[in-house]
């Protein structure tokens, strides 16, 4: 146990020291602080230019009226950051020069053009401009030409104001999941969905990125070890078992270091007042966070790093030369993208058969069925069957590593062959 | 005592077989030798000393006993190649490596700091192995090895790479660590190393023992073959004396084949009857000769 610790602390120690690893920490800090303040900083700098100013386009005028209505619409000001200049001509030809004269003038930003109306119905809009409509912009002219449809309807219909008010009252949705055993399980609120989601693909991303990176520093170390020949003194000094679990559990706990100093980095960010604006706006509050979700984030973080990270010890104890470890390891690399893009796939259906059964397969499990916990609403005895299978497996998978890294630690040449290694751990055991 | 006993040990990997049936005993306060070319079956035989792998047949006595876990922190081992991290800290490695076999902290770092003053190399404590040169960086790995004060060391191939002042110094070291009480297996391609420091040898070649036995009787065993001869002018009609197989002229003397006893005395007859004599000895074989003649090539 004593022995443990000191590979631990010694794995540990050596890697937090490292340059690279300090280099791609503060790496992915920067990344961090980056992305969270992005939708704030996108909004400040596109915010600004475009909400004060606003935007003026040009409307051609039509035989039927619409393009002077739609000007007086505008111009009542419903929205004073997008204003209507109409222009008219004697026929339309000579307007929509006019209107290309401006447009290249810059005075206005595009132009609507209205089609003929078809049997009374409100005609087709066509909206035209120098560079494609965008976003916020977008989403405004459209949204004043849909209300200016709506009176323009309701005039021609001849309704009471309050019938009018009546139809542009907006529904009131609610919408709540419920649990499988119907009152007992409180539904999620939305708020708390929204939380679920994203821890959800905190999970995915997280695991996913861990592992790949944990998993091949554990490889290469070892292969290194084995290399450079450390590796006779190590397993002459220590049982072969001691010194990969210390090395899997160093590297789990150097892991959950950099994911404690990633937490930080994003809590620090997301304090600021801009961020914390930015996170009410999209109703999502922290006391919204189930503390069971995380809980159950942490053992499948650990439990399918744990079974990820021993394979990759096994591996690497398999090659002599840091070189082939690439090759050595893809299989497990699919594996890990395998289980990322079912995830990713699962997040829209986390009720799929497909997520069900794959929350019970040892390597796609963490991810699929924190997935299901977090989206949906799986019995207790599935969650505690896949965590089941999940350790059962992570035993499994342990004991062979274990066997293989015993007998690989020592063959060096060639890369060796499944058959080899299935030979040499025959002789072993002999 | 015999602090380790082999007994018609074998191991196979596969259908190959890497080591068969070597018995060998090393008592406490020697340096047993353990010789043979590449691929003889002495580095599996190290490694199953040390329990890292165990033998398909017959058994491994450690002071008596079968193997026991406690036993890793009484062996050292030297492996034929370097075996440190290159770009890690000497001291930081080696107080893990001493952590590892059992010992404190501290007591390893009083260790080392008294190993690398003794190798007359102290500013090493804080450099990193890569910086160092090879033959430096074999005087750590010898720090490695002993700096848990084992019963039984075993070192492969321990002078490789070292220039002649640092051969002598760790041969004392050897010597020293033998006259405090422990148990060496020792390899080396070098035969004179081995001619000095082991009373015991075993030559090993494909997996099969050819030789054992104290060097000596083994040198007894073998016929004097070899005459050197001194004198003050050249003697003429060497060749013509019964017996005598080879002559090689060199610049300090003559150096003579011989098939029999006999013809060492008419050599010796015939140089006195024409020249002063400064010089002649029927020389042993050196365990060179020997070790070519059962195996072949060392150094294939």
């Amino acid at each position: 146990m004593n022995k443990l610790a000191t590979v631990i602390r010694f794995t540990f120690w050596n890697r937090v020291r490292a340059k690279s690893f300090l280099v791609t920490s503060l790496i992915i800090v920067l990344l961090l602080s980056v992305a969270i303040n992005l939708p704030h900083l996108i909004s400040a700098f596109s915010g600004n230019s475009g909400s004060k100013e606003g935007m003026t386009i040009g409307i051609l005028e039509d035989r039927a009226g619409y393009g002077r209505a739609l000007a007086d619409h505008l111009g009542t000001g419903e929205s004073q950051s997008l204003r209507g200049e109409l222009l008219s001509a004697s026929s339309e030809e000579e307007s929509e020069t006019a209107a290309k004269k401006k447009l290249a003038d810059g005075t206005i930003e595009g132009y609507v053009s209205f089609g003929a109306p078809a049997n009374g119905a409100f005609p087709a809009v066509t909206y035209k401009s120098e560079s494609k409509l965008e976003g916020r912009s977008l989403y405004e002219v459209q949204a004043s030409l849909e209300a200016f449809q709506r009176d323009w309807v309701v005039r021609e219909l001849g309704l009471t104001p309050k019938q009018a008010e009546q139809l542009k009252a907006p529904l009131s949705f609610h919408p709540v999941t419920v649990g499988d055993s119907g009152e007992a399980a409180p539904g999620k609120t939305e708020t708390q969905e929204k939380v679920s989601y994203f821890l959800v693909y905190v999970l995915i991303i997280l695991l996913f990125m861990m592992m790949t990176m944990y998993g091949n520093l554990i490889a290469t170390e070892i292969t290194a070890e084995k290399s450079s020949r450390v590796m006779e003194v190590l397993i002459s000094s220590i049982s072969p078992l001691t010194q990969m679990f210390g090395k899997v559990i160093g590297m789990l706990l150097l892991g959950l270091a950099q994911l404690l100093v990633f937490v930080a980095a994003a809590a620090v960010n997301l304090s600021v007042p801009a961020n914390q604006e930015m996170i009410a706006s999209l109703g999502i509050s922290w006391s919204d966070l189930p503390l069971v979700l995380v809980l159950y984030l942490f053992v499948f973080y650990l439990t399918g790093f744990f079974l990820y990270a021993t394979i990759y010890a096994a591996v690497g104890s398999l090659v002599s030369r840091t070189e082939d470890l690439g090759q050595a390891t893809m299989p497990l690399t699919f594996l890990g993208l395998a289980s990322f893009y079912i995830a990713i796939f699962g997040i829209n259906n986390p009720d799929a058969m497909f997520i069900r059964i794959m929350s019970y397969v040892p390597f796609f499990s963490p991810n699929a069925m924190f997935l299901r916990i977090g989206l949906s609403h799986p019995a207790w005895w599935e969650i505690a069957l896949s965590l089941v299978l999940l350790l059962a497996s992570i035993l499994f998978f342990g004991w062979m590593s274990a066997k293989i890294y015993r007998v690989g630690v020592l063959m060096y040449g060639k890369r060796p062959s499944w058959k080899e290694v299935n030979k040499a751990l025959k002789a072993y055991n002999g | 005592m015999t602090t380790l006993q082999l007994d018609r040990v074998t191991k196979q990997y596969g259908d190959k077989t890497a080591v068969n049936a070597i018995s060998l005993e090393v008592r406490q306060g020697e340096i047993f030798g353990l010789l043979g070319g590449n691929g003889a079956g002495k580095t599996t035989t190290m490694r199953m000393v040390l329990g890292l792998i165990y033998p398909d047949a017959g058994q491994i006595l450690w002071k008596g006993k079968p193997y026991r876990n406690e036993l890793r922190s009484q062996m050292g081992y030297l492996p034929e190649e370097r075996g440190l991290y290159p770009k890690i800290k000497v001291s930081e490695q080696i107080l893990y490596l001493a952590e590892l076999r059992g010992l404190s902290r501290q007591e390893a770092d009083r260790n080392l700091k008294r190993w690398l003053d003794r190798f007359r190399v102290p500013e090493y404590y804080d450099k990193r192995v890569e910086e160092l040169s090879k033959g430096n960086q074999q005087k750590i790995q010898f720090i490695a090895s002993v700096i848990h004060d084992p019963d039984i060391l075993i070192l492969d191939e321990a002078f490789s790479g070292l220039d002649p002042v640092n051969v002598e110094l760790l041969k004392e070291t050897v010597l020293e660590l033998r006259g405090e009480g422990k148990t060496i297996l020792f390899s080396s391609h070098r035969m004179d190393h081995v001619e000095e420091l082991c009373e015991n040898i075993c030559i090993l070649h494909r997996s099969n023992t050819v030789l054992k036995g104290s060097l000596r009787e083994i040198k007894q065993s073998f016929p004097k073959e070899r005459v050197l001869l001194e004198t003050d002018r050249p003697v003429e009609g060497l060749e013509q004396i019964p017996g005598v197989l080879a002559v090689k002229r060199k610049e300090n003397g003559t150096e003579l084949r011989i098939g029999s006893d006999k013809a060492a005395r008419l050599i010796l007859e015939t140089a006195m009857q024409q020249a002063a004599v400064n010089r002649f000895q029927v020389m042993e074989p050196t365990l060179n000769e020997i070790f070519i003649k059962k195996v072949g090539d060392p150094h294939e």
